[in-house]
């Protein structure tokens, strides 16, 4: 059985920090996967909502 | 023309839960999707609404194929484009996202818990609202979700047990709106 693991993460329009959605603050996106022992995600996609917001669709390296 | 996602509402005279239902499937940024209701509107019980799903599989027409009861909803506008970018970069079969569960004793708890997240389906612990699956797939297999109590458990059980590829997606997509029972699911 293959899988894949996946996140979702809200970016900054140049796609290079997160968004917390709680108080917009931003972190580089390096130091946030750190954090989450998340380092080795790949971007898969980018999706943008009504209102401009961009997320990166991340996947784990296998 | 063939759309890319079906949400399938099994419908039982719940009139403002199902607006809320169908208001955030309208939300939808991706408009790439069709919606079928299953109507059971004498009431004839669980195990009557789980074989509905089977006998009305030939009105689900979409690639991907996704229960979102009467009284569920999703949570964010980007449910479908999510869902796409994934069945675009990726083989698919199933996907399997999270969802909020409202508990009589626990209050608002994540579905499937931490612990059962990526692993097979365990019995109260996953609800239709934590499987997207691949129509063929879902045709395939969705007889098995005619029980009389816990049929989502034993459709994600047998899909778990083929050797399809499963895609999770650690993102909470949707939530029943009305407070239920684990144990008792």
């Amino acid at each position: 059985m293959a899988t894949y693991t996946f996140l979702v993460v809200p970016v900054t329009s140049d796609g290079t920090y997160i968004v917390n959605p709680t108080n917009n603050t931003v972190t580089a996106i390096e130091t946030y996967l750190n954090a989450q022992g998340a380092l080795g995600y790949a971007v898969v996609g980018i999706i943008t909502g009504r209102d401009g917001q961009q997320k990166l669709i991340l996947q784990k390296a296998s | 023309m063939t759309p890319f996602l079906t949400f399938v509402t099994r419908c039982c005279n719940r009139p403002q839960m199902l607006a809320t239902n169908i208001a955030s499937v309208e939300m939808q940024i991706d408009n790439d999707y069709n919606q079928v209701f299953i109507d059971d509107p004498l009431r004839l019980g669980l195990y009557a609404a789980n074989c509905n799903l089977y006998s009305n599989r030939h009105r689900v027409t979409g690639k991907y194929v996704y229960i979102l009861d009467d009284d569920t909803a999703l949570i964010v506008p980007d449910f479908v484009s999510t869902i796409r970018q994934l069945a675009k970069n990726q083989k698919c079969d199933i996907i399997m996202v999270k969802s909020y569960w409202l508990a009589t004793s626990q209050g608002r708890v994540i579905l499937p818990r931490q612990e059962f997240w990526q692993r097979p389906p365990v019995k109260g612990q996953i609800d239709t609202l934590n499987f997207i699956v691949r129509n063929g797939v879902w045709q395939r297999h969705i007889h098995e979700f005619c029980q009389p109590r816990c049929g989502d458990f034993h459709f994600a059980k047998a899909l778990f047990e083929q050797d399809y590829s499963i895609c999770w997606l650690d993102e909470i997509m949707a939530a029943t709106q009305q407070i239920g029972s684990l144990t008792g699911r």
